[in-house]
């Protein structure tokens, strides 16, 4: 694991951010000249540099994840690397840009082993190790297919057996629990991650059938989805094996719930006020209509899911109702999101970070807020990465999208509590 | 979060307009020389007509200069070619005429007689000759997808292609491509004042490109330059 990276502004200070001053940038913020005035770096949120922000939330699961089970799975990712020649050049792969994509997936393997080591969940290291069993097989058969002539076959065969696999498993999928909600959480990421592998049988791949690029990406394919069927493996028995002798199945509660659910995301679907006809490009329209589609797909969505899934995405779906409702308000109180100064984005953010720490500290059953508060999280760190593309300064109005991206997430957090309540009460009905 | 690498950026990107595409079949199917002339009304060029097979030569040279190139009747290459130290990166030329054709120049070690006997079997007149290159990297190829003209337009659209892994050549690299491609059509060149071009990254050719053009078609007659000794093909 490297050393922390340098903030960007310990890096526009190296750089030089006197420049800046020197240049008679001056005072800023002034509210009058928010499409003239640019934005000196300096003001903005003091966020990592590009790539380099991290989630201040996790999704995670409610499964003893062994250490000594991620550490296996990391060790299959440093065996599979261990299969490329050191070091690799030209004489091993000639064509420059190939050897370059296969140096890229090694290079991505190891960041996703350090993103493992510096997880804040047992279940985000998992996904990270998960992450980085595909790309390094993506370079070991990239590799292989020099080496040794592999071929895609036998990779289609790998994954299409690891599917088959996965429907033999999920057919036999027990929804045993003793808590709902803890059970849940656990079940639907089985759930979502067999239906990923069932579902995902073909990559995309942009070269053609038979060249090495695409054997690469079929290893790839088929250790994502041997790795995804291990992990759902382990959870389901660890999560199996931490229960009490006697417990039973969550099946019945899990169904009821997962049909009350669904029919009250149509009702709130059913209850949106009409969009605003004159809604145009403006920040305020923009917010307004994400956080909408976002509720309206989550009902649309809502039905005919498997069980434990349908109820953990209705925290994301009430919470997408509860959030457009929230920013409805704002905009009814005259908001209109739109950064005047680095003030402005110093404070959408603070409050972004500060409403997801609070949310999951607040909610009822902080396990069923977990994923949607990761996804807000998630959210600050692409606003995060947009502000870190700016070296000197920049203009309001290219702030609007990381100002939208904190302002979304900070609704999410706050209405994550109550959604998390409303589904859980679902349990109880 | 951990963000993508470009190599992850890229194919998501692939994967999208793939995803749009709808278009399953793959380029390297070389084996057909069917000829689709279709009439569009829509498009980029609203009434022009399309072509995703035409008759075609294409050189490709390396990073100094266009493989071939259009001279000023003096027979010196044309300025378009030769501005500053470095070639134009990109450049494109209607050829009406047989004498305007003569002008047509190939960079040292480029096979001449690939567009020599390109240019002695068209018909001028009735068949217009038109001269583009575009750069691209030297680990890439492109492949003509088609081309849409109207009296006064033409547009092009290609897909780049990644070259075998065998091939020995730097990812930092660029080289340029030149294809002479026979409109049969007999377009006057004072008319054209409207060009374009689009490549495409996603490897294969379909009916979604922005100039227009149908399904995948062949490059008819893809010369390689001698110079150029790289196994072409298969990746």
């Amino acid at each position: 694991m490297t050393g922390p990276s340098p903030t960007r502004r310990t890096f526009l200070l190296a750089a030089g951010v006197g420049a800046t001053a020197l240049a008679g940038c001056g005072e800023i913020g002034s509210r009058s000249g928010r499409d003239t005035d640019p934005i000196p770096v300096g003001r903005l949120p003091d966020v990592p540099g590009a790539g380099e922000s991290k989630p201040a939330v996790e999704d995670a699961v409610p499964v003893d994840i062994e250490r000594e089970r991620l550490g296996r799975t990391a060790a299959r990712v440093t065996d599979l690397l261990a299969t490329l020649p050191t070091p690799f050049g030209p004489s091993d792969v000639p064509n420059g840009s190939i050897r370059h994509e296969l140096l890229e997936a090694s290079e991505a393997a190891t960041d996703h082993l350090d993103d493992a080591r510096s997880a804040t969940t047992r279940l985000s290291a998992m996904l990270s190790l998960r992450r980085a069993r595909a790309e390094a097989r993506y370079a070991a058969e990239g590799w292989a297919f020099v080496e040794d002539g592999r071929a895609e076959t036998a990779l289609r065969e790998e994954r299409r057996a690891t599917a088959s696999e996965a429907e033999t498993f999920r057919s036999t999928h027990e929804y045993l629990g003793d808590d709902p909600v803890r059970a849940a959480v656990a079940h639907a990421h089985i759930e979502r991650t067999l239906r990923r592998i069932i579902e995902d049988r073909t990559p995309a791949i942009g070269g053609r059938p038979g060249a090495l690029l695409t054997v690469a990406r079929w290893g790839e394919h088929a250790e994502s989805g041997r790795a995804a069927l291990d992990d759902s493996r382990y959870l389901y028995d660890r999560f199996e094996t931490a229960l009490p002798p006697n417990a039973g199945t969550v099946t019945a509660t899990l169904g009821a719930a997962a049909e009350s659910l669904t029919a009250d995301l149509g009702r709130r679907r059913e209850a949106l006020p009409p969009e605003p006809t004159e809604a145009g490009g403006a920040p305020v329209d923009r917010l307004r209509h994400r956080l909408r589609r976002d509720a309206e797909s989550s009902a649309e969505n809502a039905s005919g899911g498997a069980p434990a899934e349908t109820v953990v995405d209705a925290v994301a779906g009430i919470t997408a109702f509860l959030a457009h409702d929230r920013v409805l308000r704002r905009i009814e109180d005259g908001e209109r999101f739109r950064a005047t100064s680095g003030s402005d984005v110093r404070t959408v953010r603070s409050e972004a970070v500060s409403a997801i720490r609070t949310a999951l500290e607040e909610s009822p059953e902080p396990a069923l807020a977990r994923g949607v508060l990761a996804d807000a999280a998630v959210l600050v760190t692409h606003a995060d990465d947009e502000l870190a593309r700016y070296r000197r300064s920049v203009r309001a109005a290219r702030l609007d999208a990381p100002v939208r991206r904190y302002v979304a997430a900070t609704v999410r957090a706050r209405s994550a509590p109550a959604a998390c309540r409303q589904v859980a009460d679902a349990f109880e009905t | 979060m951990t963000p993508p690498t470009r190599r992850r950026l890229l194919r998501t990107v692939a994967a999208a307009a793939v995803g749009t595409a709808g278009c399953g079949r793959l380029l390297g199917d070389e084996s057909s020389s069917s000829r689709s002339v279709s009439e569009r009304s829509g498009g980029t060029l609203p009434g022009g007509t399309t072509e995703t097979d035409p008759d075609t030569v294409s050189l490709r040279g390396d990073t100094d200069g266009h493989p071939i190139r259009l001279g000023d009747p003096s027979g010196t290459p044309a300025a378009s070619a030769r501005r500053g130290r470095h070639p134009t990166r990109s450049s494109h030329a209607v050829i009406d005429t047989r004498s305007r054709a003569r002008r047509l120049t190939v960079a040292d070690g480029v096979d001449a007689d690939a567009v020599s006997s390109f240019r002695s079997a068209t018909a001028f007149g009735s068949e217009t000759l038109y001269l583009e290159t575009k750069p691209v990297e030297a680990c890439f190829r492109l492949r003509l997808c088609g081309i849409s003209w109207t009296p006064t337009a033409v547009r092009t659209a290609y897909v780049r292609q990644r070259r075998p892994y065998d091939a020995r050549c730097s990812a930092d690299e660029d080289v340029f491509e030149s294809r002479l491609v026979r409109i049969p059509d007999g377009l006057r060149r004072d008319d054209v004042d409207s060009y374009g071009s689009s490549t495409s990254e996603r490897g294969r050719c379909d009916g979604d490109g922005p100039a227009g053009v149908g399904r995948p078609g062949p490059d008819a007659a893809t010369g390689i330059s001698p110079t150029d000794a790289r196994r072409e093909g298969t990746e």
